[in-house]
C-alpha cells in the first residue's frame, strides 16, 4: 500500500513538472536603468540579421540541422518582429539603405562589422547581463555606419539556440539525467542604442520540453507570451505609455 | 584486501580495452579504407547537404571575399595544385577566400576550399599558398571528412552506452561490500574507456592531418612548386600564433605539432625538389592578395587583433610605401593599439602569461583592457608612441596628397581620442567636405562633429 502512494506521488511530481515545463518559458531581462525610468523610448528598431542553429543530439553524436535551422531563424525573425510591431514599435531592416547611397555590399560590410564588435562582447554580456546597468557594454558609434540607424532607437540582434533530441538520448537521459535529457531552445534578444551603440537591453528566454519539438514548429506558442512580458517589463513602444497611465 | 585491489584492476581492465577495443578496430578500418572505396550512405548525405547550406550561408552573409581579381588568382593557384586528378564522387572544387581573421584554411567535404583573409596576409609567396590548397584539397580526396563524422559517431555511440552502463552499477547502503567495489570498478572502467575514446576522437584527426600533409606535398611538389615553401609556412603559422593570444587551448590538439609537420615538410623537400622549383617573390604575391590584407587588417581592428593589424600594415607599407591607403591602415592600426606595445613582452609570452591575457580577454572589454593597460608604469608612455606613430604617418599621406579623406578622418579620431578637440573638429570638417555625404560613415562623423562642438560652447560658456 506504502510503495502504491509513492509511486502515485512520483508520477504526480512527473506530471506536474512536464506541464510546467510546456506551459511556462523561464524568461529574464535586464535593462539600463534609462530604459526603466523612460529617458531612452523605444519607439523604433533597426533588425539586424537574426541567426538561429539548431542540432540534432542523439546517441551517436550531434549533428547539424542546416534547413531546419534556416527555417528555425526566419520564423524567430518574424515572431519578434510581429510583437515588437504589436508594442507599436516601427521597424526597419538592417539591410535598408534609406535614402544613403551605400550599396548593398557596403552595407553588408557594415552589418559583419557590427556582428563582429557584438561578437566580442556577446560573451561577456552572456556572462554578466546585470553589467548593462553599469554601462559597461557597447558596440561603438560605428553603428551609425548602417543606414536604418539613422531612423532607429535601437539595434535589435535576435539569436536563437536549439537541441533537439532523438528518441534514443532522451531515453538515454531518462536512465542517466543530467543536463541533455530534454530538447531545449533559448531566444536571446539584444538592443544597442541605435546612436551610440551602447547596450541597453538584454533579454533571455529559455524553453526546454520532454517531447517531439514544439519549440521549432510552434514557436509563437513557445516565446510569445514570455516575449510581451519582457518587453512590457522593458517598456518598449506602447508598454511606456501604459504603464505612465 | 590486496587480493580484492588486484580484482579490481583487473575489472578495470577488462572493461575499458573490452570496451574500446572493437571500437578502435572498426575506426581503424574506415582509415584503412581506401578513398576510392568510398560509398555514400544516408549519413554521409546529410553531411554533404550540410555542407552545401555552409556554402550558402556565408556567401549570403557577405563573408565571401569579392574580388574578380583575387578569386581569378585563387582559382589559377588551386587548379594548377589539383592537376588533372579527376574530381571524386560529389565533389566540385571552389576555391574561395573568407573574411575571417583567424589565420586558418579549410575544405568541406563537397569541394568549397576556404582561405581566410587572415591566414592570405600571413602567407609570403605562391607556393606557400600552393602548400595550403595541396593541403586542404587532400582531405577532400581522401574523403576525411566523412570518414572522421563516421568515426566519431561510432565512439559517441560508444561513451553514451558507457554512461548507461555506469549509471547501473550498483551504489547505494543496499548492496553488499562486493557489490560496491564492483559498481565501483565499472564507472571508473567507463569513465576512463570515454576518456580514451575521446584522446582517440583526437588522434584520428591528427593522423588525417599528416596524411593531407604528406599528400598536399606530393601534389604540390607534382605542380612543380618548392616543397620547403610549406615547412616556411608552419615555421610563420609557430611564429604568428605568439603575436595574439590564441582564444583556445585545448587539452587535446586535432592537428600535429607544427615544428614536427615543419621537420617532416623539409624532409620530404630534401629529396623531392623539382627541377626548376616555383616559389614567388613576396612582392608579388602581396600585390595580388593586398584586397584579403587589407579586409584583413579591418577585420583585426573590429577583434581586437591589434598587434597582428600593425604587424600585417607594416608588411604592406614596407613593400609598396607609396601607396597613401595602406599608411593610413597602418596609422589606424598604431591608434587603436592606443595602451598596447605593438609586440607582447617577454612576461605576456610565457605560459603564465598568456594564461592571464587570455584569462582578461574573455572578460573584459576594449576598453576595460586599456584602462588597465593605462595603469601600467610602462601604460601612458606605450599610448603616447602609438599616438605619434600614428599622428606621423597620417600627416605624412596628406603631405603628398591633402585631399586623401581618410587620413583627415583619422586624424580627426586620435585628436578626439586626444581631446584636442578644436583641432579634431578641423579634421573632421575637411574630411565631411571632401566625401561631401557620398561616405557611408559621414552621420557618423557628423555627430562626433556635433558633439564636440557642443562641449566646445559649454567650456566657452563656463
Amino acid at each position: 500500500m506504502r510503495l502504491k502512494v509513492e509511486v502515485l506521488l512520483a508520477a504526480a511530481v512527473c506530471a506536474v513538472v512536464t506541464v510546467g515545463a510546456y506551459a511556462t518559458t523561464p524568461s529574464w531581462s535586464y535593462e539600463h536603468p534609462k530604459v526603466l525610468k523612460g529617458e531612452f523610448q523605444i519607439k523604433s528598431a533597426c533588425m539586424m540579421p537574426a541567426e538561429a542553429k539548431l542540432s540534432r543530439l542523439g546517441m551517436k553524436g550531434k549533428e547539424g540541422m542546416s534547413k531546419e535551422s534556416d527555417d528555425w531563424t526566419t520564423t524567430l525573425a518574424n515572431l519578434v518582429e510581429a510583437h515588437l510591431k504589436t508594442a507599436g514599435v516601427q521597424l526597419l531592416p538592417a539591410t535598408d539603405a534609406g535614402a544613403n547611397a551605400a550599396s548593398d555590399d557596403e552595407i553588408r560590410q557594415v552589418i559583419l562589422q557590427i556582428e563582429q564588435k557584438y561578437g566580442d562582447i556577446a560573451g561577456k554580456l552572456n556572462k554578466k547581463p546585470k553589467d548593462i546597468a553599469k554601462a559597461r557594454f557597447t558596440l561603438g558609434d560605428e553603428v551609425a555606419l548602417l543606414p536604418c540607424a539613422a531612423k532607429s532607437d535601437v539595434l535589435v540582434f535576435v539569436e536563437g539556440e536549439g537541441k533537439v533530441l532523438t528518441g534514443g538520448k532522451k531515453s538515454m537521459g531518462f536512465l542517466v539525467g543530467g543536463p541533455n535529457s530534454a530538447s531545449n531552445a533559448t531566444l536571446i534578444l539584444t538592443m544597442a542604442d541605435a546612436k551610440t551603440g551602447e547596450i541597453i537591453g538584454f533579454a533571455r528566454l529559455s524553453n526546454a520540453e520532454s517531447f517531439g519539438t514544439k519549440f521549432v514548429d510552434q514557436s509563437e506558442q513557445t516565446f510569445g507570451k514570455a516575449l510581451d512580458k519582457q518587453f512590457n517589463k522593458m517598456r518598449i513602444g506602447l508598454y511606456l505609455d501604459k504603464k505612465k497611465h | 584486501m590486496r587480493c580484492r585491489s588486484v580484482l579490481i584492476t583487473l575489472t578495470v581492465l577488462a572493461i575499458t580495452f573490452g570496451w574500446t577495443s572493437p571500437v578502435s578496430r572498426l575506426c581503424a578500418q574506415d582509415q584503412d579504407k581506401a578513398a576510392s572505396e568510398f560509398k555514400f550512405n544516408d549519413i554521409d548525405r546529410q553531411v554533404l547537404e550540410d555542407c552545401n547550406a555552409i556554402d550558402a550561408q556565408y556567401g549570403k552573409k557577405g563573408l565571401l571575399l569579392q574580388d574578380p581579381d583575387l578569386q581569378a588568382y585563387l582559382d589559377s593557384v588551386g587548379k594548377r595544385v589539383l592537376g588533372n586528378r579527376p574530381s571524386p564522387e560529389q565533389v566540385q572544387f571552389k576555391f574561395r577566400a573568407l573574411r575571417d581573421p583567424m589565420v586558418q584554411a579549410f575544405a568541406l567535404p563537397n569541394g568549397s576550399v576556404y582561405v581566410t583573409t587572415g591566414l592570405l596576409s600571413l602567407l609570403e609567396s605562391e607556393a606557400q599558398l600552393a602548400g595550403v590548397l595541396g593541403h586542404e584539397t587532400a582531405h577532400v580526396f581522401e574523403r576525411h571528412g566523412y570518414l572522421e563524422n563516421r568515426s566519431v559517431r561510432k565512439k559517441a555511440l560508444t561513451i553514451n552506452i558507457l554512461q548507461i552502463v555506469a549509471s547501473a552499477a550498483p551504489v547505494g547502503p543496499n548492496f553488499s561490500q562486493a557489490a560496491l567495489l564492483f559498481g565501483a570498478a565499472v564507472q571508473l572502467g567507463a569513465a576512463v574507456s570515454s576518456q580514451v575514446l575521446v584522446a582517440s576522437i583526437f588522434g584520428y584527426s591528427r593522423e588525417m592531418e599528416r596524411q593531407a600533409d604528406s599528400d598536399g606535398l606530393k601534389a604540390m611538389t607534382a605542380a612543380s612548386y618548392d616543397p620547403t615553401a610549406m615547412a616556411r609556412s608552419f615555421q610563420l603559422l609557430d611564429e604568428d600564433s605568439k603575436l595574439e593570444y590564441e582564444p583556445f587551448q585545448g587539452f587535446y590538439r586535432d592537428h600535429p605539432k607544427l615544428t614536427d609537420r615543419r621537420t617532416f615538410a623539409l624532409a620530404y623537400a630534401t629529396t623531392n625538389k623539382p627541377a626548376n622549383p616555383i616559389n614567388g617573390a613576396e612582392k608579388d604575391f602581396l600585390g595580388k592578395v593586398t584586397p584579403a590584407i587589407c579586409a584583413d587588417i579591418e577585420s583585426d581592428l573590429n577583434s581586437r587583433r591589434e598587434r597582428t593589424a600593425v604587424d600585417r600594415a607594416t608588411r604592406l607599407t614596407s613593400l609598396f610605401p607609396d601607396v597613401p591607403k595602406y599608411q593610413v591602415l597602418l596609422a589606424d592600426s598604431y591608434r587603436s593599439l592606443g595602451a598596447k606595445a605593438k609586440i607582447p613582452s617577454d612576461d605576456e609570452r610565457n605560459r603564465h602569461g598568456q594564461a592571464e591575457h587570455r584569462k582578461e580577454y574573455f572578460s573584459m572589454t576594449q576598453q576595460e583592457e586599456q584602462k588597465r593597460l593605462l595603469g601600467k608604469p610602462d601604460g601612458p608612455a606605450t599610448l603616447q608612441a602609438n599616438r605619434t606613430q600614428a599622428e606621423t604617418l597620417y600627416k605624412s599621406v596628406l603631405q603628398s596628397d591633402p585631399t586623401y579623406s581618410q587620413a583627415h578622418r583619422g586624424l580627426g579620431f586620435l585628436y578626439e581620442d586626444e581631446g584636442k578637440y578644436a583641432d579634431a573638429a578641423v579634421e573632421y570638417k575637411a574630411y565631411l567636405d571632401l566625401v561631401a555625404g557620398t561616405s557611408i560613415d559621414h552621420l557618423r562623423i557628423e555627430r562626433r562633429l556635433a558633439a564636440m562642438q557642443k562641449v566646445a560652447s559649454l567650456s566657452i560658456t563656463h
